[in-house]
């Protein structure tokens, strides 16, 4: 049968892939929220059952797609990538599926449900009702007020009856690991609480056995201890990437991810040589991008599912201590070890001065020790303050709705995140800020000092 | 124990407020007059002042850290 070559130019013959991969994307969007909202309404297996096959069902999808664009191609057929097509699946696809419908962990119902949602999602997109950017708002709102109703809690006495008064509601509600303090949920709380598939962490043995870490170390305790850093190595990925896509796609009109990062580094760059003069420019890279990492941990914290990993003391030292050594290096590389010495004597230069100088020393050593942890108290402060705010407003939202059957809250800490956006700003300004100052203290300068 | 500490921790932390709202009213007060001086070099006063107010608000913070972490033996 001859092909007719027109129809490999009409728009019919090769269908553009840009449609289906609107659809992926909108599936796998569908499939994560849908298997969240599952798993906190009904059970963590439907949520899992939901999420893993709706993923299953895009994925099948993907692979009739290439299956058919290998065999309808109007060049000529090629055999052997048609069998490996198919190989991929049949045997692995087909075999997946059918090791996770029949591992009896998941619900029918749940895997019925996420096997329609690509079918779903390309229905209501060929009718036009449904579009990413339309439905990009409700989303956004229903998410939001999805993280409410379930919250870390008190192991308190004191919050006992305002959990009993929230539990009938909600029941998944989940003891806060410290006991002293609550925060909004987190992917680590959901994927243990709500999910279940990280056990919880055991208190009392591990602070009968010196730590999170010691005696026999549980899944649960480590990813306990490794939250954090979970939660910062996350925004320093998200950066990188974002970093690499605008490098990448570099031009001389610059689109808007570019300009951006243009206004970023013209601020920055422009506040280091205000501060540090001659040697702004070389030490501007350093304090930008203490700026925008912690920027990004910051408001972390104010995304669904995010966590501030700055509203722990022990991550903001850490980043202090990084620009302690790296001040006190560029002391020693710039003046040299006499003259570091020097400066932190308080620059004697009479007789006076040096009699001062060993006060002057244990004077400015104390000064200098101080100032990493003054630098990441302050941090501290602001961001787990600002959390726990948000954290007993949005609580304070479900309690007070709970009586009347509702199942969502009020979000009675919408201001509050107003408010964290910009405290989230200020304060990752201002540690940049103080570390240029720092730096800027340590260089030779010959005004004044 | 309780009951003293019930008393004292919030008094620590509503002197440490008001005495770090009396410094930055003062900070803010002669930036703004500065700026008002002198409007265009109002982007280095604006730098400056974050910085003297991130200073003079973080004593008020250590005082609230005092609070959270004897919030347990309250």
């Amino acid at each position: 049968m001859q092909k007719n070559p027109a129809a490999s130019a009409s728009p019919d013959a090769g269908m553009d892939g840009a449609f289906l991969r609107r659809v992926y994307f909108m599936s796998a969007l569908v499939a994560v929220l849908g298997g969240l909202l599952a798993s906190q309404r009904l059970s963590g297996s439907w949520g899992l059952g939901f999420f893993l096959f709706a993923l299953w069902s895009t994925a099948n999808l993907w692979a009739l797609e290439q299956l058919l664009r290998l065999v309808v191609r109007p060049a000529g057929r090629q055999p052997l990538a048609i069998l490996v097509a198919s190989m991929v699946k049949l045997p692995i696809l087909y075999g997946l599926g059918a090791w996770i419908a029949l591992a009896d962990r998941f619900p029918v119902a749940s895997l019925m449900a996420g096997f329609s949602v690509p079918l779903a999602v390309i229905t209501l997109k060929a009718v036009g009702l449904v579009t990413a950017r339309r439905l990009a708002l409700p989303l956004a709102a229903a998410f939001c007020l999805f993280t409410l109703p379930a919250l870390a809690q008190h192991g308190d006495d004191a919050h006992a009856v305002d959990a009993q008064a929230a539990d009938a509601e909600h029941p998944r509600e989940e003891h806060a690991e410290h006991g002293e303090h609550i925060e909004l949920p987190h992917l680590i709380m959901a994927l243990r609480g709500w999910i279940g598939v990280i056990p919880e962490p055991d208190l009392e043995e591990a602070t009968a056995a010196g730590g999170y870490l010691s005696g026999k170390p549980s899944l649960g305790n480590i990813v306990h201890v490794f939250e954090n850093t979970f939660f910062s190595l996350m925004a320093a990925l998200f950066l990188s990437l974002v970093s690499i896509r605008i490098y990448k796609n570099r031009q001389r009109l610059p689109g808007r991810l570019q300009a951006l990062a243009e206004i970023v580094v013209e601020q920055v760059e422009g506040t280091c040589t205000t501060i540090m003069g001659q040697y702004g420019r070389h030490y501007a890279p350093f304090v930008g991008t203490i700026f925008v990492y912690l920027l990004c941990m910051n408001y972390s914290g104010l995304l669904p599912l995010g966590k501030a990993s700055t509203s722990t003391f022990l991550n903001n030292i850490s980043i202090a201590l990084c620009v302690f050594l790296y001040v006190q290096y560029t002391g020693i590389r710039r003046n040299g070890i006499l003259g570091w010495l020097h400066h932190l004597c308080g620059s004697p230069k009479d007789v006076v001065g040096w009699v001062l100088s060993p006060l002057m020393l244990f004077l400015e050593l104390f000064g200098e020790l101080i100032k990493p942890v003054s630098l990441s108290l302050r941090l501290f402060g602001n961001i787990f303050g600002e959390d726990m705010l948000l954290a007993i407003f949005a609580l304070l939202g479900v309690i007070l709705v709970a009586p009347l059957g509702s199942p969502v809250g009020i979000p009675l800490h919408l201001p509050f995140m107003l408010l964290s956006m910009l405290l989230g700003f200020i304060q990752a300004m201002v540690f940049a800020l103080l570390s240029a100052v720092y730096i800027s203290m340590m260089l030779p300068h010959a005004e004044h000092h | 124990m309780e009951g003293l500490l019930g008393l004292a921790l919030p008094l620590g932390v509503g002197l440490a407020a008001l005495g770090s709202a009396l410094g930055l009213g003062k900070a803010v007060g002669s930036a703004m007059e500065s700026m008002g001086r002198q409007p265009e070099a109002i982007g280095q006063m604006q730098t400056a002042m974050i910085i003297g107010c991130a200073f003079i608000e973080a004593l008020t913070i250590y005082a609230l850290l005092t609070v959270i972490l004897l919030q347990g033996k309250l």
